[in-house]
């Protein structure tokens, strides 16, 4: 988890992050088993993004 | 994301947390997830969503958007300085407790059927209308428009009180707030309308997301916020093909009765249509009428509320005065004859956008009068759009910033001449209309194009084979006043050799009345910038009256106000981002989609009609003749 993972990703929005400083990671099992490993003892932050075309607010 | 970019904060979620990013278009089931998590929590659910997990994935708090500093109520970033998220996700004893507090409310809304919707007993925010109404210091005003998430009533809320009082940080921060979205909302992926949420600092590259709503309270917030006499109300109401059968329709159907299929369908479609006054109680007034001129109104949404004649909103209307001459009257027809042609589809946000790119033109266009007289806004427009303050005629900001006063007495000069920039801007923004080159302008060639200058006295054209800054047709000069000591003071007692036998004037005195008419009509052409067919049309229709009615007196026949009575005031221009916007303006390049709407109508000062297609341009103008 030392660096941005971003650029093995598929996903355009995930791309358009891969240069971002924040070490994001991908949606994955390991990412997932490493934060219960206990290598990061706090929480994971998890960003969701990247919403079609809906209206917001409920309008 | 603009948070995740600043370093400070990226290290210090580098060295607290395992970030994960999803994309919600591939994961929608992690979306499905951990959106209904804020709501419980009290926030408003939406993208970007982020979520603080647990190891273990369950989620213990979260919310939408984080601004790298807590700003105008909102929560920060999680960076510990600002006492945000970090100590919560550092409390090994709370944690467990918001996690079994998330849990609980998702139990519950699963079992609730109104499932998903926004918990309304969240805690509320500081009221920042009443701050602002109370005079607190602007700069909390400034901070509700700091934000790349502009909530548009922060901008009425903030200009009018801030106005009112002559405090310009008010307006300013307004001003600034408006002028940036405009920047961005108005060339935007999509191809128009304002998007109230920015994905960068400048404004240049705007989100999707645009709602009418939100359209509808920044075209209202644009003029009072910045030419700050004209406060225009807003009238939305549905229709299928038009709002006199829709309102029909819906004072027809029983009070009780289940809605009829075909009026749901109706109330998807909205029109927006603007009633200007020149002050708010007029507006109020106007607005009642225009209300009253639709039938009973039964179904007509107003402000988004739905009004019904036995409701308790009617007796208010009801009560109000009616507007005395026929002006109100006047323009409730003309707003019900151009809604009847207009259909701004909610739901469909393609379809409305290039409606919503000549409304927020036409209301953008009247602060430009006094938007480039302001170093910020200059300063801005530098950043932005590399614009050379000085490569620009800027001989008339003195005046400008004058007149653009509230306590300036000449309000009707100031409206005019912010009218009259209006044109420019609204030629600025189009580039399209070649017309105008024929209108005496020229182009001296300058090499440098730039987007904001066109809204200056000089104009610039991106179209074509017109590239460069233009200048309007020189003003003719004034006319010196009759020489009293040429033998003839005007009017003689007694028709004498060459004197008129109907006005008794004589031949010099008629030559130097005829003179005057046509150098203050051709000045009065010049300054709207009309093109020579409408110019043709003026000058035939002023000799016409001045023929027909030989028999008035000098003094009415050439007055400048029936000088003005013929021209036709309005704005024709021609959407056109592509052609107009620097080589490195993000939207460069993306034209129109489908062609709609590239034509903008201003049949009268004071009321915007945006008309769509070529036909209802050359109508509206048939009906000014």
């Amino acid at each position: 988890m030392d660096r941005n993972r971003l650029g093995e990703e598929t996903s355009p929005y995930l791309l358009q992050h891969k240069d971002n400083p924040v070490h994001w990671q991908p949606w994955s099992g390991a990412t997932l088993a490493a934060a219960q490993g206990g290598r990061q003892a706090d929480p994971a932050f998890d960003r969701l993004c990247r919403l079609p075309l809906v209206p917001r607010d409920g309008a | 994301m603009k948070a995740s970019r600043t370093p400070a904060i990226a290290d210090r979620m580098n060295d607290r947390f395992i970030n994960i990013k999803v994309d919600r278009e591939e994961r929608p089931d992690l979306d499905q997830i951990y959106q209904h998590a804020p709501r419980i929590d009290g926030e408003q659910g939406g993208w970007p969503l982020t979520m603080f997990l647990t190891p273990d994935g369950e989620p213990f708090w979260g919310g939408t958007y984080f601004p790298p500093e807590p700003c105008g109520g909102d929560r920060a970033s999680p960076d510990p300085r600002t006492r945000s998220a970090a100590p919560i996700a550092s409390d090994r004893e709370r944690s467990p407790k918001n996690v079994a507090a998330l849990a609980r409310g998702a139990a519950a809304a699963s079992a609730d059927p109104k499932r998903g919707e926004l918990d309304r007993a969240r805690p509320a925010r500081p009221d920042r209308r009443a701050a602002v109404a109370r005079g607190r210091p602007a700069s909390m005003a400034a901070s509700a428009l700091r934000r790349n998430f502009r909530r548009p009533g922060s901008s009425s809320c903030c200009g009018a009180p801030g106005s009112a009082r002559g405090q310009t940080r008010y307006r300013d921060a307004v001003a600034q707030a408006l002028d940036t979205s405009c920047q961005g909302g108005i060339y935007d992926h999509l191809g128009g309308g304002f998007a109230r949420y920015s994905v960068d600092a400048r404004w240049l590259v705007p989100h999707f997301e645009k709602m009418l709503y939100d359209n509808a309270e920044l075209v209202e917030s644009a003029d009072p916020g910045l030419a700050g006499h004209a406060r225009p109300a807003l009238l939305s109401s549905g229709s299928r093909r038009s709002r006199l059968d829709h309102a029909s329709r819906c004072s027809r159907r029983r009070a009780g009765s289940p809605q009829p299929r075909r009026r749901q369908r109706a109330r998807r479609r909205q029109i927006l249509c603007l009633v200007r006054s020149g002050d708010r109680r007029a507006a109020r007034r106007e607005r009642a009428a225009v209300v009253q001129a639709l039938l009973r109104c039964r179904g007509a949404r107003q402000l988004g509320r739905t009004h019904d004649p036995q409701s308790a909103d009617a007796p208010a209307l009801a009560d109000t005065p009616r507007p005395s001459g026929s002006l109100a009257r006047c323009r409730a027809l003309a707003v019900l004859s151009s809604g009847a042609r207009e259909f701004i589809r909610v739901w469909t946000i393609k379809v409305a956008r290039f409606d919503w790119n000549g409304l927020m033109i036409a209301s953008r266009s009247r602060m430009h009068g006094i938007v480039f007289e302001r170093p910020a806004w200059i300063e801005m427009a530098q950043s932005a759009f590399d614009f050379d303050p000085h490569a620009h005629d800027c001989t008339r900001r003195a005046s400008v910033t004058q007149l653009a006063g509230r306590s300036c007495p000449a309000s009707r000069r100031c409206r005019r001449l912010c009218q009259s920039l209006s044109r420019r801007s609204c030629t600025h923004e189009a580039t399209g209309d070649e017309d105008l080159a024929g209108s005496g302008a020229h182009c001296d060639g300058n090499p440098r194009p730039s987007l904001l200058g066109r809204s200056r006295r000089r104009l610039l054209f991106c179209c074509g084979r017109h590239r460069g800054i233009a200048h309007e047709a020189p003003r003719q000069p004034p006319i010196p006043p009759f020489p009293p000591g040429s033998g003839d003071s005007g009017r003689s007692s007694l028709p004498a050799g060459g004197a008129d036998r109907r006005t008794g004037l004589s031949a010099s005195r008629r030559e130097w009345s005829s003179r005057r008419f046509r150098a203050r009509l051709e000045n009065h052409l010049s300054a709207r910038h009309l093109p020579q067919q409408c110019r043709a049309v003026a000058r035939t229709r002023c000799r016409s009256f001045s023929s027909a009615n030989a028999d008035l007196p000098h003094s009415k026949r050439f007055a400048p106000r029936r000088i003005r009575r013929f021209l036709p005031a309005r704005i024709i221009t021609c959407l056109s981002p592509g052609g107009s916007l620097p080589a490195d303006h993000p939207a460069f390049g993306k034209g129109l989609v489908d062609g709609k709407a590239r034509r903008l109508c201003l049949p009268r000062p004071g009321l915007f009609t945006p008309v769509t297609d070529a036909e209802t341009l050359l109508e509206s103008l048939a009906r000014l003749r």
